[in-house]
């Protein structure tokens, strides 16, 4: 610290204070039951975090009792605990102070935020981004892991939701055909798979790791065996990827680690490298192509949202930056319209014809504050337009931890009431996307599961056992 | 409760059996320490800080206290033997005020707003202005050449003043001298009565005792421990016997140098005095004869020690300095010395009456009478009593509730002490609050004992069926069949059935398991081992649910198990004789884990079945499945 005085946490448990100057031992505190792993200083210097192999992080508040803060009046300073904070089920491995958050990190894979007063606690919970994807087509999950990708194929139900009918939420129907996994593609040398796509016909895959991005042609004809042919010369400029995605039927959108998008033309034995858009040296955060596979969206850590035309290699237009980063977007399916969802949950519509925002948009921005829960709804992980709405006037979002359904019609009609629905019953959602009118598929990774496969909490003896 | 602190310590320094004496001072908050026979010092005791202090010549030697004389604002001291010094607070001690007197002098003592009084080696008392002025005189003496005196003191009373003393011959034989000084003619009026003690006892320390009425009481401490109490009224021309005036017995050992002092109308204090072998400052209560406080004396006492209280400490020599303990008398109630275990003892014994008087009360029912502690005292001298054992008042105590838990560990080990196994059970049958300590004291007793100690021990025979039935229906069987022995019950736990009935009592009782804990860690290990197989036995056919008072149910036996492993782990691991038994508790229990756990997975079909509903298929959810989601 500042005044020379410092602290340490050892394997017992204990946090001791020391004088610095004169190297005698002030305070000594039993903070946790078994080793401390991590201490934390807010910036003024007057509370101290302490986290270890207990899920609770200890919090000491200093407490002068003098009239003074000078060398003479140090000896009035003391060390008091204070409102231990509870976010995590396992051992508390690192913490650091992000403005008045004090932010936990652990075995448990979330991320804490906390802060008193008043006391807000917030989890945030570790699921991989863009590990799955899906061929609408085919019907096809890609799940992509940490040195193999798998493809499944969907299973199907002989129930036909007629439009209009409802059945009871959560109401499992039956199976005719179970989901089939027809491919696990392990990389070479258990190099580590960094971005991987596949095309909405599940014809064309391609991952990429550190060195090298990988192109396969599939053939799923359902009346012959499956047939996996990898593309060997890819051309020469093709650099590693951070973002893959393909547009259309032979276009793979390759988004290297400068920022530069590379447009590739993919065949079976020669696919070409057709252009390379430069970038302005920020790593991309998300790329998306319309549905008529003209144009590609892009943005990049550095918030700025791009829009090329693929076809004839050309920047179509640059949105305007918003303070916050990108969260997702999506094309209209329809028209020339890019949805953007921004850090802070903001949506806004913009059109690339006209080069300005909707006015939808602008209406939706003096009424989202209105419209949203008070309480906090979480970052957005994926937007999307519904699949069966023909008007394509509503919205789907989810998080971590919810859908969210916009009505833009709603929205249009100042209806406040009906413009959102959300349906949280489902923990943590890895990926939303639709498949088809009416069906969505959903990637779930429960809470249980990360659970099981954590190490054992530390074991608290109790008696008889 | 007036209960002495921390300590403090004046003169720090000083040599052992240096201090000649402790006076008050100039005002309430200082006192004057006259100590090595050449120093006097004034120190404030409130705020710690010496005041003033004299060293004498050392050729001149203090023999008595120095004291401050309010009436002549002066100090005044004895200097080798026959010279009094005199001289002011502000001046140096070589110029004070010399008077030499013809005979020596004793002591010093300074009253309030009269003048000073002289007490002569001889007994004489006399005003300092008198003496002064007789110096040159011979006074007859008051005492004979045999006698000398041991304790002197006086005290200012409304128009006179009182000097109290006490001589002593070779031979041990005490005559109090009371001398009543009129001022300003000095008329002496000398009363003088012989003491008579018990053979073998001499006086230890004597004080003077103020009571509630403003009279003065003489306190003599004896050797023998007896506090006497005897008024000044009291004494006339005529024998004192001291059985007369015996107030309480102090229940310690009584050093040689024991010093006492009255710290207020109900209470004395007395230092060093030995408590389990440990030298304590005690305070004890002269009304209800409790001890109210005990200070453990980390150093040791001097020699000729002396105790002195200013209203508000308690000064005592200890070692190289003069311990300060705060202390502040309080009027004493009843209910402020409630619950104290450690009293006086009555030494009247009249005890034994009472009990008597009480039981009948408690055979009629009428208890309006009884207070905690009248019952506590009478119970306390029961058990005292080494001639005769009041078993059956006892009984009716312990089954009327009305022994309470401060004294149930000395009722307990007296119990125990007498092995009456029938009264420890019915104890721990009806008496609430029984400490863990004593929950393990007790069942190591039984433990101990032979099957025959617990002929007394008679289950009701409905508890025989719960507690002993599977045993006893299974040495049926054996016996029937001609068999042998059933290897997991021993031989003597068929003739069990009062110890069982005892044991079993202790098992269902309350406890706090980490105090109990540490208590079992003191059982043997054979008693242990005993202890497990019993155990062993009980989970095997102990209730599900506890059928009867004093059965203790799978839950209580379980948890006396764990408790049990927990205490003894290292043993058990070292030990290879518990290594079967534990064998068989660990076969056991898997067996009862497999079959609960059977159970209860019957039971959402049971519950099924009661809601007459059709038992669902199975169906499985697997990682992958379709259901309907609503977005709402």
């Amino acid at each position: 610290m500042g005044d020379f005085t410092i602290v340490a946490g050892d394997s017992t448990g204990k946090v001791s204070f020391f004088n610095g100057i004169h190297g005698n031992l002030l305070q000594v505190f039993q903070a946790n039951k078994a080793d401390v792993l991590t201490l934390c200083l807010n910036e003024e210097e007057n509370k101290l975090f302490c986290g270890g192999v207990e899920p609770g992080i200890s919090q000491f508040e200093k407490v002068i009792a003098g009239p003074g803060n000078d060398s003479f009046h140090r000896d009035y300073q003391k060390w008091v605990p204070s409102l231990p904070r509870l976010l995590h089920t396992h051992d508390v491995k690192s913490l650091c102070m992000a403005g008045e958050f004090l932010v936990s990190g652990g075995v448990d894979t979330n991320l804490g935020l906390s802060k008193y007063p008043p006391k807000t606690y917030i989890t945030l919970p570790h699921i991989p981004k863009n590990s799955v994807h899906l061929a609408e087509k085919a019907a096809c999950l890609m799940l992509q892991y940490a040195d193999y990708l798998e493809v499944w194929k969907l299973g199907d139900t002989a129930v036909e939701l007629e439009m209009g009918v409802e059945g009871g939420d959560g109401e499992m129907l039956p199976l005719t055909k179970g989901a089939k996994k027809l491919l696990q593609l392990k990389t070479r040398n258990d190099e580590r798979v960094i971005c991987s796509a596949i095309s909405r016909d599940a014809r064309w895959l391609a991952y990429s790791h550190t060195s090298a991005i990988h192109l396969y042609q599939l053939s799923l004809d359902e009346e012959k065996p499956l047939s996996v042919h990898r593309v060997k010369y890819l051309p020469p400029g093709v650099q590693p990827a951070h973002h893959l995605c393909f547009a259309g039927s032979d276009r793979l959108l390759v988004a290297t680690e400068t920022g530069d998008v590379q447009v590739l033309e993919v065949d079976s034995v020669k696919p070409k490298l057709l252009h390379n858009f430069d970038g302005c040296q920020e790593a991309v955060s998300h790329i998306r192509a319309s549905n008529c596979g003209r144009y590609a969206a892009v943005s990049n850590f550095s918030r700025t949202v791009i829009v090329y035309d693929i076809i004839e290699f050309k920047k179509v237009c640059a949105m305007p930056q918003f303070p916050q980063q990108v969260a997702a977007l999506c094309f209209h399916p329809r028209d020339l319209e890019l949805l953007v969802v921004y850090a802070d949950n903001s949506v806004v519509e913009y059109s690339i014809a006209e080069k300005g925002y909707t006015s939808w948009s602008r209406r939706y921005a003096k009424m989202r504050h209105q419209m949203e829960p008070a309480e906090h709804v979480g970052t957005t992980l994926n937007v999307m337009y519904h699949p069966s709405d023909e008007k394509h006037s509503q919205l789907i979002l989810h998080g971590d931890k919810r859908v969210r359904c916009i009505d833009k019609t709603e929205v249009q009609s100042r209806k406040r009431g009906g413009a959102l629905h959300v349906c949280d019953r489902i923990h943590y959602l890895v990926h939303v996307a639709p498949s088809a009118p009416d069906w969505l598929v959903i990637v779930e990774r429960t809470p249980q599961s990360i659970a099981v496969t954590l190490p054992p909490t530390l074991a608290v003896k109790k008696f008889g056992t | 409760m007036d209960a002495p602190v921390k300590a403090h310590e004046f003169l720090h320094g000083i040599d052992k059996s240096s201090l000649i004496g402790i006076t008050h001072g100039l005002d309430a908050d200082t006192l004057v320490f006259t100590h090595s026979r050449h120093h006097i010092v004034v120190e404030n005791v409130k705020d710690r800080v010496t005041v003033s202090s004299w060293s004498m010549k050392q050729i001149h030697h203090i023999t008595a206290p120095a004291v401050y004389s309010p009436n002549r604002n002066q100090f005044l001291t004895v200097v080798n033997k026959n010279v009094i010094h005199c001289w002011d607070k502000d001046s140096k001690i070589e110029q004070a005020k010399k008077y030499s007197f013809q005979k020596p002098i004793h002591q010093l003592f300074s009253t309030a707003t009269m003048e000073p009084i002289i007490l002569h080696a001889n007994g004489r008392v006399q005003l300092f202005s008198i003496g002064v002025a007789q110096r040159k005189q011979l006074l007859a003496a008051l005492i004979s050449t045999a006698e000398h005196i041991v304790w002197s003191d006086a005290v200012e009373l409304n128009s006179h003043i009182m000097s109290v003393m006490v001589t002593q011959t070779k031979e041990y034989e005490y005559k109090i001298y009371i001398q009543a000084l009129v001022d300003p003619q000095s008329t002496v009026e000398t009363v003088d009565a012989p003491l008579l003690l018990q053979a073998g006892t001499h006086v230890s320390s004597c004080c003077l005792h103020q009571t509630i009425n403003k009279k003065f009481d003489i306190l003599m401490l004896l050797s023998d421990g007896q506090l006497c109490s005897i008024p000044t009224e009291a004494v006339t021309h005529q024998s004192l016997n001291t059985m007369d005036y015996n107030l309480h017995k102090i229940p310690c050992t009584v050093e040689k140098n024991v010093s006492i002092t009255s710290t207020g109308p109900s209470n004395v204090a007395a230092a060093p005095v030995k408590l389990d072998n440990i030298d304590v400052l005690g305070i004890w209560n002269l009304r209800f004869g409790t001890l109210v406080h005990k200070i453990p004396l980390s150093s040791p006492v001097h020699k000729a020690s002396q105790l002195f209280y200013n209203g508000e400490q308690l000064f005592l020599p200890c070692a190289d300095s003069v311990l300060a303990f705060p202390h502040e008398s309080q009027p004493s109630t009843l209910a402020s010395v409630l619950g104290m275990s450690t009293g006086m003892v009555d030494p009247m014994n009249r005890g034994s009456n009472e009990t008597e008087k009480l039981c009948s009360l408690l055979k009629a029912g009428d208890l309006t009478n009884l207070t905690s502690s009248k019952v506590k005292q009478l119970l306390q001298s029961s058990l005292l009593d080494t001639k005769a054992f009041p078993r059956d008042n006892l009984l009716q105590f312990v089954r009327s509730g009305l022994i309470r838990s401060s004294i149930l560990q000395d009722f307990v080990p007296k119990l125990i002490q007498k092995k009456d196994v029938y009264l420890l059970h019915e104890a721990m049958k009806y008496l609430p609050d029984v400490s863990d300590f004593t929950m393990v004291q007790v069942l190591d007793f039984y433990l101990s004992q032979e099957n025959g100690a617990f002929s007394e021990i008679v289950a009701p025979p409905q508890e025989i069926a719960t507690l002993m039935g599977p045993l006893v229906d299974r040495l049926a069987e054996v016996n029937n069949n001609g068999a042998d022995e059933d290897a997991d019950v021993p031989a003597t736990y068929r003739q069990w059935t009062g110890k069982a009935v005892a044991i079993d009592q202790l098992l269902s009782m309350k406890y706090n398991d980490v105090v109990l804990m540490q208590e079992l860690q003191k059982l043997q290990l054979d008693r242990v081992l005993v202890l497990l197989q019993y155990l062993y036995c009980k989970l095997k056919h102990s209730p599900i649910k506890e059928e009867a008072t004093g059965t203790p149910d799978i839950t209580q036996v379980c948890d006396w198990l764990s408790l049990l492993l927990d205490a003894h782990f290292s043993s058990f691991v070292l030990d290879k004789k518990s290594h079967v038994i534990l064998l068989k508790i660990v076969a056991f229990v898997s067996d009862q884990v497999h079959v609960y756990n059977e159970l209860a997975s019957l039971e959402p079909i049971l519950m099924q079945l009661r809601e007459q509903l059709q038992l669902p298929t199975q169906k499985y959810v697997g990682d992958y499945c379709i259901e309907i989601l609503c977005i709402r």
